[in-house]
């Protein structure tokens, strides 16, 4: 046997060469789909989870919702409208006869526009611990405002004092949906 | 002892060179093979759940939509703008029973009062004016030093035509209110 023409390592290398190639390129080719599928299904997958949690949250905001209905509605009610106005006017009256004080309004402006603000002018007319209540009653009532201006004096009866006083105010509401 | 002939020892050395790089050949193919092997199943794996994730994800889409999230979205955000509103105007209001109660309370006898009108300037600052008549000099002084006293009230401006007469006589006076006690602020 001549060990010098014996071509058979030389092929034997070359197959092995030629397979590992083969194995590399087909391993690279699976891997680079597996990362491809990976990255699709990962997103995909974050997606998913996303969508859940916003669902879960979403959930609860509803039922939380619920839960302060009667909260939500305290809310609602201490802003004022067009249409609640009467409501206003009925409160200032039912804070009048709380007092023992004599309400009468006198004019309203109501804003057509976000840069306009809602107004009240009205004269309470009583003696000074009823206007007193009726001001320690009114810094409290749900809807937010403030008195702008007012004018107290005593209603004479000509040149005699009656005890009776009279104020003429200007309210300012700001929670005041148009 | 070496049996071989130099000449042949040569060649012995390279076939021994070139079977060591077939063995190493081979670990390496077998190698790469077991590696195929197991890399093929996670890639089915993937590929094959790939679709159904995807499935999944179009159907949790669709119910996400189905539940009307969006007006349930907008209703808190609007209630949210309600809950600011609202806070903004708590913050901006203001008693205003307790400043004329330390006008009236802080009256001294001989003093009364005729007129008290609160008024705001362009800075929405706030003052009371107050006219009245006092039976004597001292009264009114002791009310000044009074209305003084009180922390609501940031200064009390009084005119020397007040004082001109000792008994009987009507004053007025300025009171500025304390900006943290009365104040109106306008929406920004």
């Amino acid at each position: 046997m001549n060990l010098l023409n014996n071509k058979k390592p030389f092929w034997a290398l070359a197959a092995g060469f030629t397979i590992l190639a083969i194995l590399g390129a087909l391993i690279w080719f699976t891997y680079g789909k597996i990362q491809q599928a990976s990255a699709v299904s990962a997103e995909a997958e974050g997606k998913i989870a996303l969508l859940e949690k916003k669902e879960r949250e979403f959930s609860l905001a509803e039922s939380n919702l619920k839960d302060f209905g009667p909260e939500i509605d305290l809310l609602d009610g201490a802003f004022l409208s067009e249409g609640t106005f009467v409501d206003f006017l009925r409160l200032l009256e039912s804070l009048a006869k709380k007092t023992g004080v004599k309400f009468s309004a006198q004019n309203a402006k109501l804003p057509q526009s976000d840069k306009e603000i809602a107004s009240l002018n009205f004269e309470i007319t009583g003696n000074f611990r009823g206007v007193a209540d009726f001001f320690a009653l009114l810094d409290k009532i749900p809807y937010a405002g403030i008195v702008d201006s007012a004018i107290i004096s005593p209603k004479a009866d000509g040149q005699k004092r009656t005890g009776v006083i009279t104020a003429r105010i200007n309210y300012i509401i700001f929670n005041f949906k148009i | 002892m070496n049996l071989l002939t130099p000449n042949y020892e040569k060649e012995f050395r390279h076939e021994k060179i070139i079977r060591v790089w077939i063995s190493f050949l081979i670990i390496l193919i077998i190698v790469a093979a077991t590696g195929l092997v197991f890399m093929l199943p996670s890639y089915f794996a993937l590929a094959l759940s790939k679709d159904d994730i995807l499935r999944r994800l179009q159907a949790e889409e669709k119910v996400f939509e189905k539940k009307e999230f969006k007006s349930l979205e907008e209703k808190i955000t609007s209630l949210n703008e309600k809950i600011f509103t609202f806070e903004k105007s708590e913050k901006r209001r203001h008693d205003f029973a307790p400043l004329l109660n330390k006008i009236a309370i802080n009256t001294v006898s001989g003093i009364s009062l005729t007129l008290i009108t609160l008024s705001k300037n362009e800075q929405g600052l706030f003052t009371f004016s107050v006219t009245g008549e006092t039976d004597a000099r001292d009264n009114l002084l002791k009310y000044i030093d009074r209305l003084r006293a009180v922390k609501e009230f940031s200064s009390i401006n009084s005119p020397v035509a007040n004082l001109l007469k000792e008994n009987k006589a009507s004053f007025s006076l300025e009171i500025k209110i304390n900006p943290e006690a009365y104040k109106y602020e306008s929406v920004k």
